[in-house]
């Protein structure tokens, strides 16, 4: 549905910013893409550059099969009429109540006030706005305002919607149900979203496939639940880790010296990660039963990312060296994700 | 205070008020599509032009420079080009209008600038042209800030129209200086004070009650 081909996106000027460099991004029909990234990283610009309103240095948008940046400007006020976009700050025209808000855009294609009316009182219902019609934003809290921001994106049947850090300015219930919106829209409609976001929590509540951006580049891309259990880069386990902690909290090691290496003494820590249902195997059990090794869990904890359930334990193997290798043999050929993270002594 | 200084008055009255009247009209219809074109032509805005830009600037701010007894006196020539006459109140209105688009123009150029630039974006994003921004987003947005402009604009017309009393242009300012100063008619100063105040009062009031009428922000 979307195509970026080698974006490049230079401002000019007393310091030269080189804001997009390089980006390759293909998205497809239906589904809701997530790009997050620190502010400055180059997000703003990059959905900007989606609808042209950014143009990019270099490069090709492609949107539904039609290059936008080789449009007129006249040809390109046309396409993204089928490009809806909602914002942090909704941009609401203060002087016109909900209904003539959503109505603009129609206004603006020059429908009469029957097709208007026609067309827009199903979608103020989707968005649970109809006893609403009449007041004006000042008299909305935030998240009826992004709604009336949705509904006018939606008011022109577009074959994509932009998010624009749609919901940074919101409190965490009210993210909770404009995301809950969201998604209910793309699934309906089968509508194609592409949001940015700082906001990790976002990218796991509705996104299928995420692109991490930093300096202007994408430096890591994949299916949301992929980028959740294995984040490559740092910048990834970063925000990865602001919702899920894959690492042993400080505390657990309080009575506890961290090797590197298999010392005399020491006990090996695994950590043990697994998506979905993917194993009816009894792991800790088996191991105490099968290699006489007793298991002391560290920490551990079951998230979901959607519907997928993604669980991580970090246990110690105490036992025999011969028996906890071999038992360590045996997680490995296990279909679950297990890693030996360090040595323990107990410090005394 | 005889029957004839109260229709002398009266018809002073009258005279302010049709110089106010004129000169606020044809100010409006230039000084805010001016004001308007100062904010679009400026960079990085909906129709960036900055060598139209200077130009419109250097010119207000030209105009605006001059002090308007002055500027009333400068153009006499330009005043019976257009009004066939340099004395009266038609003839008045020429200076007070000249004086008025620019004034108007910079109020006009500083309400448009409020408008959130986040709008402004919202609506190229749904394939607004410039000529639907400026009409269905900037002026309605600016709508309150614009009548409180005009009220300011209105208050300064009537005290300036005062001014052009005296080369002759009549108004409530003409029987002041003659009857109140020049003939020391204490009385006669006092009530054209007395009007002018009242009636600045009702513009104001009026003004006030409707740009809070269509603010609804």
């Amino acid at each position: 549905m979307i195509e970026l081909k080698q974006i490049q996106k230079i401002y000019e000027g007393a310091v030269r910013v080189e804001a997009l460099k390089e980006i390759n991004v293909t998205i497809q029909e239906g589904e809701i893409f997530g790009v997050i990234g620190q502010s400055g990283a180059g997000k703003s610009t990059l959905i900007r550059c989606i609808n042209m309103l950014e143009r990019p240095t270099s490069g090709s948008v492609i949107v539904d099969g039609v290059d936008l940046t080789k449009l007129n400007t006249a040809e390109l006020r046309e396409e993204r009429k089928h490009i809806g976009m909602i914002f942090q700050h909704f941009n609401l025209l203060s002087s016109r109540t909900v209904y003539e808000n959503v109505a603009f855009p129609l206004e603006l294609q020059g429908l009469s006030k029957d097709e208007i009316r026609e067309r827009i009182l199903p979608i103020l219902d989707i968005v649970k706005l109809s006893d609403r019609l009449d007041n004006y934003p000042s008299q909305l809290s935030g998240g009826q305002k992004q709604r009336v921001g949705i509904a006018r994106a939606l008011a022109s049947n577009p074959k994509v919607l932009l998010c624009d850090e749609a919901t940074s300015a919101l409190d965490p219930q009210t993210t909770k149900s404009i995301l809950a919106l969201l998604k209910d829209i793309n699934r309906r409609l089968n509508l194609t979203i592409v949001l940015i976001t700082h906001e990790m929590n976002v990218i796991k509540e509705i996104c299928d496939r995420v692109a991490v951006i930093e300096g202007g580049t994408i430096i890591e891309e994949g299916p949301v639940v992929d980028v959740f259990t294995e984040p490559k880069e740092a910048t990834t386990k970063e925000f990865v880790s602001a919702i899920i902690s894959h690492d042993l909290p400080e505390d657990a090691l309080a009575h506890l010296t961290l090797n590197e290496s298999w010392v005399e003494g020491a006990n090996p820590i695994v950590r043990l990660t697994f998506k979905g249902n993917v194993t009816d195997e009894p792991v800790v059990a088996s191991i105490i039963r099968k290699f006489d090794t007793d298991v002391s869990i560290l920490f551990g904890g079951v998230d979901y990312i959607q519907d997928m359930s993604f669980g991580h334990l970090i246990v110690e193997l105490k036992g025999e060296r011969a028996k906890s290798e071999a038992a360590i043999n045996y997680l490995h050929n296990l279909p679950i994700g297990s890693e030996v993270i360090g040595y323990v002594t107990a410090n005394h | 205070m005889s029957q004839q200084i109260i229709n002398l008055l009266i018809q002073g009255f009258l005279e302010t008020v049709q110089m106010t009247v004129i000169s606020t009209v044809v100010a409006v219809l230039i000084g805010v599509p001016l004001g308007v074109i100062l904010v679009i032509t400026s960079r990085g805005h909906i129709m960036q032009n900055e060598g139209l830009n200077k130009v419109l600037g250097a010119i207000v701010n030209a105009t605006r420079s001059i002090p308007f007894i002055i500027l009333m006196v400068a153009i006499i020539p330009f005043t019976r080009l257009v009004a066939g006459t340099s004395i009266g109140t038609t003839a008045a209105c020429v200076p007070l209008t000249l004086a008025a688009i620019p004034f108007l123009a910079r109020l006009v150029e500083t309400a448009i600038k409020e408008v959130n630039g986040g709008v402004i974006e919202a609506a190229q994003s749904m394939g607004a042209t410039p000529l639907q921004i400026i009409w269905k987003v900037l002026l309605p947005e600016a709508l309150p800030t614009l009548i409180d402009n005009i009220t300011v604009l209105i208050v300064n017309l009537i005290s300036y129209s005062a001014m052009a009393g005296a080369i002759g242009g009549g108004g409530l300012g003409d029987i002041a200086i003659r009857y109140g100063y020049q003939r020391f008619q204490g009385d006669v100063m006092l009530a054209t004070i007395i009007i002018l105040i009242v009636l600045v009062q009702v513009i104001q009031s009026l003004g006030d009650y409707l740009s809070r009428k269509v603010n609804k922000k």
